[in-house]
């Protein structure tokens, strides 16, 4: 096949070359460091983490027989597992927190940021798995490929190449596979090494993330082909590859950051606190018995159970006003995030709908989503944690106004309470809803791989 | 030679297509940068402006009371002006205003925020200086100024002399120049230093033109932006000089050039970063939110030692009435008072790795010109992390302020006067990082750039030629 003679070819070529060797070595030896690193780093957080989570129960379930209304406001920690495939792509975790303080009357934001705690150098990027592959493999890929069909054309043997009976057709993807193969070969060596890092690995995951980078790779190898085989001078062919590398997987994503910001902002977080400060002072505060709204659910209960007076009641009205407290509280607190996911979908669906600009932003959210480490599941993990601090209030509650009279603020339940609100546990959406969720995405990596290709077979008419 | 050098040079560069074009583009690149800049900044303002008006309103409220009751009037809220609830529900708000650089080089101003609310209820260990935000945008990073200097602009300086010398080498006309009494190595510096004066004046031009747009007015910290800029250009500038001068071929100079782009752009600071957090690892936050509950629980467990093991530091706080006439928010005042005291070693762990940190990148950093560009600009913008550090220092010292200041109130159980009120702390943001460092790294840059230059020029460059010719 000549197909498979003009890649040998190329792959021959290219590693007799110095440079290949070179580039070869410090890609190689970056990866081999990054994923050490990652794994070394994803080991140490979490270990943390599981501690943690075991430290915050027995400390919860330490309090021993106390009064439930204490204990929530003690409250306890929910922390977000590590999930085993950041160690690839460890996405927005940087800048999203860990653990969330579930406490009585208020919903509080995830924690402990880690990028806080960088310098401001950490904005340049980590040396992680995912870094190598979104940015330096598609470099390498357009060092390798800038000048493979210029090359021809300059030496003057692209002439003696058509001689031999090979179709252009045949020539470029000849080209394209000599210079797919090795990038094709180390990427999946790479996440073999990871692989070989990751507990609990779920194939699934990992094959689909490989599958989207090796797309991302073809189109960006397609991309480099076009260009060479429309170009006379390699020189040109190498700076207007990187003109588009750096569009695609710089200029791009930070632009279609600032205009969806600019587009649909989000709140400060002070602004936001005053929203529902300001909401929760309309409404029931379970602590404060003489405001308006309590005093009208006072008589709306007494009149339901028809006794006159509040110590007639069968259970502690006390406790009856703080759990519909809480449950007008958690409605506002619910009203306003909802806003706020309001405004990251919005968000999310102008990224979408700017990841048509460049392959980056597709394999970019792709990988996130596979890897957990997405926003969106920042999210779900904090409406997990939000719906395990309801659970947890509703349970003391109710323990508190059925076992205990009007004013009976000294009463302590029995220890066993503690164990009877459940042990936080978060899991990862699962393959199906993330595929599900990044619909959108998958049709546009699909259409920049299809697209590439077709202006690959449009290039080699013209070579 | 130099009057004729300038002249061609001026004729080569205005009948070049690419680089008036590139040129053009660079003035729409930056514009677009300085609108986005502007945007954050205006934001910023903005958001600023509102904390701070709700937060005078709540002062302006304390204050009508005071003035009532100073009057000898009656107020319904009268409670308001327990130590408690200034202390805690008025607070303070603690801000840290936009620099007109910030427009600029918006840094890491979308990760944190500028104004934060000082209550005596809040543990200083789990005070969050975090914005709200979306974390994709984080990640990807802003479309600044400083984005386009940093990353492009080496890059169109590389497009345009890359091949400099090669050029005249590969046409042959580098011998024909040779043959003339000049040094040739001088004869590429010159030409060098004229594309580098044409460079750094259409820049002035642009970057003129952005901070007009974005309403900036004259200043020094402008003036050493606008430094610290040409001096990345000479960096770069003096590097491809070098490579000009060690290289035989075009092609294998941009090759070369674009490798040390990526090289000292994008691979070096990620290196620097990831090995500044493993050889100075951060404690673990996660750890640290159960010592400070395990802290929390012991203090209020033992309500009655705080307040005795408070009181016997504090003498001065033990009135006549007995200790036992104290009550829950002696004890709460005073077992914060103790926590911070007991926790403050463990915060300020994170504060040293945190420095040192910052300590390893300032002098790794030496290596990237991106590094001391991108530490330089953000620095005059303030909105670096050293900023931000600072920021978050002068809260915590003032958090600290803050109590103390109401806890004669506290334990003498009385209530705040209209002439106390006038009295309280009041927060300030004090920088004194200066712009020292910024002239540090515009003198790094630059004393790179001349070593450079004069490696280039020591090299005999007719002798190399001629062994060039040989092989």
């Amino acid at each position: 096949m000549m197909v498979f003679r003009v890649a040998k070819k190329e792959i021959l070529e290219m590693t007799r070359s110095g440079q290949f060797k070179w580039m070869l070595g410090i890609v190689v030896a970056l990866s081999v460091v990054a994923i050490y690193i990652s794994h070394v780093h994803w080991q140490e957080k979490n270990l943390q983490r599981e501690l943690a989570q075991e430290d915050a129960r027995s400390l919860w379930l330490a309090q021993g027989a106390t009064n439930p209304h204490n204990a929530a406001h003690y409250g306890t920690y929910a922390f977000k597992p590590q999930f085993p495939l950041s160690l690839i792509d460890p996405g927005v975790e940087k800048f999203t927190g860990v653990s969330i303080f579930l406490e009585a009357h208020s919903r509080n934001e995830a924690d402990n940021v880690a990028a806080a705690d960088q310098t401001g150098l950490s904005r340049f990027g980590d040396l992680t798995p995912d870094f190598i592959l979104l940015f330096i493999v598609p470099l390498m890929i357009i060092a390798l490929g800038h000048q493979s069909v210029t090359k021809e054309k300059e030496q003057g043997t692209l002439r003696i190449i058509k001689t031999q009976g090979i179709s252009n057709q045949q020539l470029i993807l000849g080209k394209w596979l000599g210079n797919y193969a090795p990038v094709a070969i180390l990427t999946t060596i790479i996440f073999i090494l990871a692989a070989l890092f990751i507990r609990q690995i779920d194939w699934k995951f990992v094959a689909t993330m490989w599958l989207v980078y090796l797309a991302y790779f073809a189109i960006v190898n397609s991309i480099t082909l076009v260009i060479s085989s429309f170009l006379n001078n390699s020189g040109i062919s190498l700076v207007i590859l990187l003109a588009i590398w750096i569009v695609s997987c710089l200029a791009v994503p930070k632009t279609a950051s600032s205009f969806t910001n600019e587009k649909h902002p989000y709140p400060t977080r002070q602004e936001f606190d005053a929203a529902v400060a300001e909401d929760k002072k309309k409404g029931l505060d379970g602590h404060d018995p003489w405001s308006e709204a309590s005093k009208k659910l006072e008589q709306e209960t007494l009149q339901a159970y028809e006794v006159s007076k509040l110590e007639d009641l069968p259970f502690n009205f006390d406790a009856f006003r703080m759990q519909k407290g809480e449950e007008h509280e958690t409605a506002i607190y619910f009203k306003h995030n909802e806003k706020l996911k309001e405004v990251h979908q919005k968000q999310t669906q102008v990224y979408r709908s700017l990841a048509f600009l460049s392959p980056f932003l597709p394999t970019r959210f792709l990988s996130m989503s596979l890897a957990s480490t997405d926003y969106s599941t920042h999210w779900n993990f904090a409406d997990a944690a939000e719906k395990h601090r309801v659970e947890m209030q509703r349970v003391l509650n109710t323990n508190f106004a059925e076992n205990s009279k009007l004013g009976e603020w000294s009463y302590k339940a029995d220890a066993s309470l503690l164990s009877e609100v459940p042990e936080f546990n978060f899991e990862a959406p699962d393959f199906g809803e993330v595929m599900d969720a990044n619909k959108s995405n998958l049709l546009i990596l699909t259409a920049w791989l299809l697209g590439s290709f077709a202006l690959l077979f449009f290039a080699s008419t013209r070579v | 030679m130099v009057s004729q050098n300038i002249r061609h040079e001026v004729r080569l560069l205005s009948r070049n297509y690419w680089f008036v074009s590139l040129s053009l583009v660079l003035v729409l690149l930056c514009l677009y940068a300085g609108y986005n800049g502007l945007r954050h900044f205006e934001r910023r303002q903005a958001d600023q402006q509102q904390a701070i008006a709700a937060q005078q309103e709540k002062e302006d409220l304390i204050q009508e009371v005071a003035l009532n009751l100073s009057k000898g009037e009656e107020h319904p809220s009268a409670f308001r002006l327990s130590p408690m609830n200034v202390a805690i529900y008025t607070g303070q708000l603690a801000t840290m205003p936009a620099t007109e650089i910030s427009k600029l080089a918006i840094g890491q101003s979308d990760l944190y925020t500028h104004q934060i609310k000082i209550s005596s209820s809040e543990d200083l260990a789990t005070l969050s200086f975090n914005e709200l935000n979306n974390p994709v945008q984080l990640l990807f990073g802003n479309f600044d100024l400083a984005f386009v200097l940093t990353y492009l602009v080496p890059l169109v300086i590389i497009a345009f002399t890359y091949n400099l010398r090669t050029q005249e080498l590969e046409s042959g006309r580098l011998r024909l120049l040779a043959s003339n009494p000049i040094n040739t190595n001088l004869w590429l510096l010159q030409r060098f230093i004229i594309r580098y004066c044409s460079l750094a004046i259409i820049l002035t031009f642009i970057l003129t033109l952005t901070a007009v747009m974005v309403g900036m007015a004259f200043s020094l910290s402008l003036v050493t932006f606008f430094l610290l800029t040409y001096a990345y250009l000479a960096f770069w500038f003096a590097v491809s000089y070098l490579v000009n001068i060690y290289g035989y071929s075009s092609a294998k100079n941009a090759v070369s050039l674009l490798s040390l782009w990526i090289l000292l752009v994008l691979i070096l600071p990620t290196v620097i970063n990831q090995a500044a957090n493993t050889v100075y690892p951060m404690p673990s936050r996660v750890t640290l939110l159960n010592e400070i509950r395990q802290t929390k629980k012991e203090l209020s467990q033992e309500q009655d030692r705080v307040l005795d093991e408070y009181l016997r530091n504090h003498p001065e706080l033990i009135r006549n009435e007995g200790q036992n006439a104290y009550g829950y928010w002696q004890g709460y005042f005073a077992s914060q008072e103790l926590m911070e005291e007991e926790l403050s070693p463990v915060i300020n762990r994170f504060d040293e790795q945190l420095t040192k940190q910052q300590k390893w990148v300032d002098s790794w950093g030496l290596l990237s010109p991106a590094v001391l560009f991108q530490d330089g600009a953000t620095e005059l913008a303030g909105t670096s992390s050293k900023n931000y550090n600072e920021f978050k220092a002068n809260v915590r010292s003032f958090s600290l302020d803050w109590r103390a200041h109401f806890m004669p109130f506290v334990f003498d159980n009385t209530m705040l006067e209209h002439s106390d009120l006038e009295a309280l702390p009041k927060f300030e943001y004090r920088s004194i990082l200066g712009t020292s460092g910024v002239l540090v790294n515009i003198s790094v840059l630059l004393i790179l750039s001349v070593l450079m230059a004069i490696r280039g020029l020591a090299l005999e460059g007719k002798q190399e030629l001629l062994s060039f010719s040989r092989s």
